[in-house]
């Protein structure tokens, strides 16, 4: 549930945060990219002038602004009142069906999960395929995305000791999240897969992260080898990510 | 003619960065950009750039470039030493506010960057690629600057044709640009609420000192811990953070992040640095003491003002000079004292 009145926080002279409900909760996540669309539609109107930055999370939007533009003393209420009026977009912006990889290689927390769970590493993946997921939040590196809900049964907490370095594209999972590192990096969630396609990629000027806040996500199974292939370089881009997406509005 | 610089030595913790990487927060992408955006702006003025043209900014151990070919003028704001030798092998300083000429052959060593940060601008800029519409290096994920990582010893770049027009006079400054002393003011939130009653007071009275525990990400402090309302406050659902921001992670001491800080994170922030105080922590090497200060916006927007008109001023009493063996060949023939000769004495 959300709040009945927004919450409007002050972060410096420089952004404010507009929070929308106290915890991690579907209907909070949709109003709060609802509340981002028409933020940005009042920033190309020209009706809401010197914002930077348009940042949704899981249950607030931050937007930065430049503390030296006339309007920035009017931001403020700006934002309360297109939060008040916030509401879900009518659907889904995209909806992605990804290639994944569950082979051991890939996997090494697999069985871990699966003892935790008393399933078979087959019945792992089976109920995390049969899950869509929806992208609440992007964030901790560039095209990192924070994606929810696991299934109930698969619920399991982050890893004990983190490890130092996580090989980029792997597909995690940690508390009823899931998520694939784009980079190379420390990371404590469990590594049940992965998936080749890249999560952000410069050479797609206008958007390098494959994912944004807001987005469905689905998974079907690949094999090793396809995996492989998929992840060969020199395929264009933007027609790899268009082969994946299957609704877009 | 265009220039091209190789890098002799990297040095250490020097990257190119401009006015910061926007727009891109949504996906995760840092704004990284200047750390001391006026400082850079005094470097620039003194090369005769735009206020945000791309600089070198450095924080530690300064480069040592050399030119391969062309000519190009610098400028230095910041506290450091640098040396010019000429291709001729003569030695000189290059004095801190002061703009000089390079040309092929010359060599300009940085040595020990003093106060935590200062730039170094060159007339033009550096033909660099943009990478999401800004040359600033993010090195985490090797996006921009050159190669995505900081200076390395063997790099090179190039200038753009025409730069500068290396016969026109240099320009100095009397005076350093420095940056008043005094608490660093923030402004409560947005978390201040998770911490205890008395948190506030405490963030304020005590005297913070930084640690080594510092890049452009954010500095780490040490001193008294503050308390969180309870454990549980120490963890929020993950929002927005900004440069500035004060997060307080469960062990009580205060993180103050900087312009390479992610777009999210899950520890609350107890009060956020005002924009014009923030450029005065990219000065803060480890062991500096300082206390905070809480603002509300409209003090904020006061003090911003202020910085920018310290900037205006100081911007505005630069003036021309002649460095040694500089021929300013119009009023010499103007006024028929010589046919023509040049010297190049080293200085001092």
């Amino acid at each position: 549930m959300g709040y009945s009145e927004p919450k409007l926080l002050a972060m410096g002279d420089a952004a404010w945060t507009v929070e929308l409900g106290p915890d991690i909760d579907i209907d909070v996540n949709a109003r709060c990219m609802g509340l981002a669309a028409s933020i940005a539609d009042a920033v190309a109107s020209g009706e809401l002038s010197g914002v930077v930055d348009i940042v949704p999370t899981f249950r607030s939007v931050t937007v930065h602004f430049d503390p030296r533009h006339s309007s920035a003393p009017t931001i403020p209420s700006h934002l309360q009142a297109l939060a008040r009026a916030a509401t879900p977009p009518t659907a889904a912006k995209r909806t992605w069906r990804l290639p994944a990889c569950f082979d051991s290689r890939y996997a090494p927390d697999l069985q871990a999960v699966a003892d935790r769970h008393n399933l078979s590493p087959e019945a792992v993946i089976a109920q995390f395929l049969s899950t869509p997921l929806r992208v609440y939040a992007m964030g901790f590196m560039p095209g990192f995305a924070y994606m929810a809900s696991t299934p109930e049964g698969l619920a399991c907490p982050r890893l004990t000791t983190p490890r130092t370095q996580v090989p980029p594209k792997s597909l995690a999972i940690a508390g009823r999240m899931a998520a694939i590192y784009p980079w190379m990096s420390p990371g404590g969630w469990n590594l049940i897969g992965a998936m080749p396609i890249p999560t952000f990629d410069l050479q797609v000027r206008a958007s390098p992260a494959l994912f944004e806040a807001g987005d469905v996500v689905t998974f079907f199974e690949i094999d090793a080898g396809t995996f492989q292939t998929l992840e060969k370089p020199g395929r264009d881009p933007i027609a790899l990510r268009r082969e994946f997406l299957v609704d877009s509005l | 003619m265009g220039f091209c610089v190789n890098i002799r030595d990297g040095g250490m913790g020097n990257t190119i960065q401009d006015a910061g990487r926007l727009g891109f927060r949504h996906q995760g992408m840092p704004a990284s950009g200047f750390l001391d955006a006026p400082l850079a702006h005094c470097a620039n003025a003194l090369v005769g750039n735009p206020a945000n043209a791309t600089c070198v900014e450095m924080r530690v151990l300064g480069p040592t470039l050399v030119v391969t070919s062309g000519a190009l003028r610098v400028a230095i704001a910041g506290q450091a030493q640098p040396v010019i030798t000429r291709a001729n092998s003569l030695q000189q300083p290059l004095l801190p506010w002061h703009s000089a000429t390079l040309f092929e052959g010359d060599a300009l060593r940085v040595g020990a960057i003093q106060n935590g940060c200062a730039y170094l601008s060159i007339a033009g800029g550096a033909l660099l690629p943009e990478a999401m519409g800004s040359q600033s290096t993010y090195v985490r994920v090797a996006v921009g600057g050159l190669n995505g990582r900081a200076l390395t010893t063997g790099d090179s770049f190039d200038g753009p044709a025409n730069p500068v027009d290396v016969s026109t006079r240099e320009l100095q400054s009397t005076q350093p640009f420095e940056w008043p002393a005094g608490p660093i003011r923030a402004i409560a939130g947005p978390q201040s609420d998770h911490f205890a009653a008395d948190a506030l007071d405490a963030l304020v009275g005590t005297m913070w000192t930084t640690t080594a525990e510092q890049d452009r990400m954010g500095v780490r402090l040490s001193g008294q811990p503050l308390a969180h309302l309870t454990a549980a406050h120490a963890d929020i659902t993950s929002d927005g953070i900004a440069p500035g921001t004060i997060q307080v992670p469960g062990n009580g001491l205060p993180i103050v992040l900087l312009a390479d800080c992610h777009t999210v994170g899950g520890y609350p922030k107890i009060a956020t640095v005002i924009t014009a105080d923030l450029p005065r922590m990219a000065h803060m090497p480890p062991g500096t003491s300082f206390r905070f200060q809480l603002v509300d916006h409209a003090q904020a927007a006061r003090a911003l003002q202020a910085t920018d008109a310290l900037l205006t001023t100081w911007v505005g009493q630069l003036k021309t000079y002649s460095p040694p063996g500089f021929l300013d060949e119009k009023a010499l023939y103007g006024q028929n004292l010589v046919s023509g000769f040049l010297r190049a004495d080293p200085l001092g």
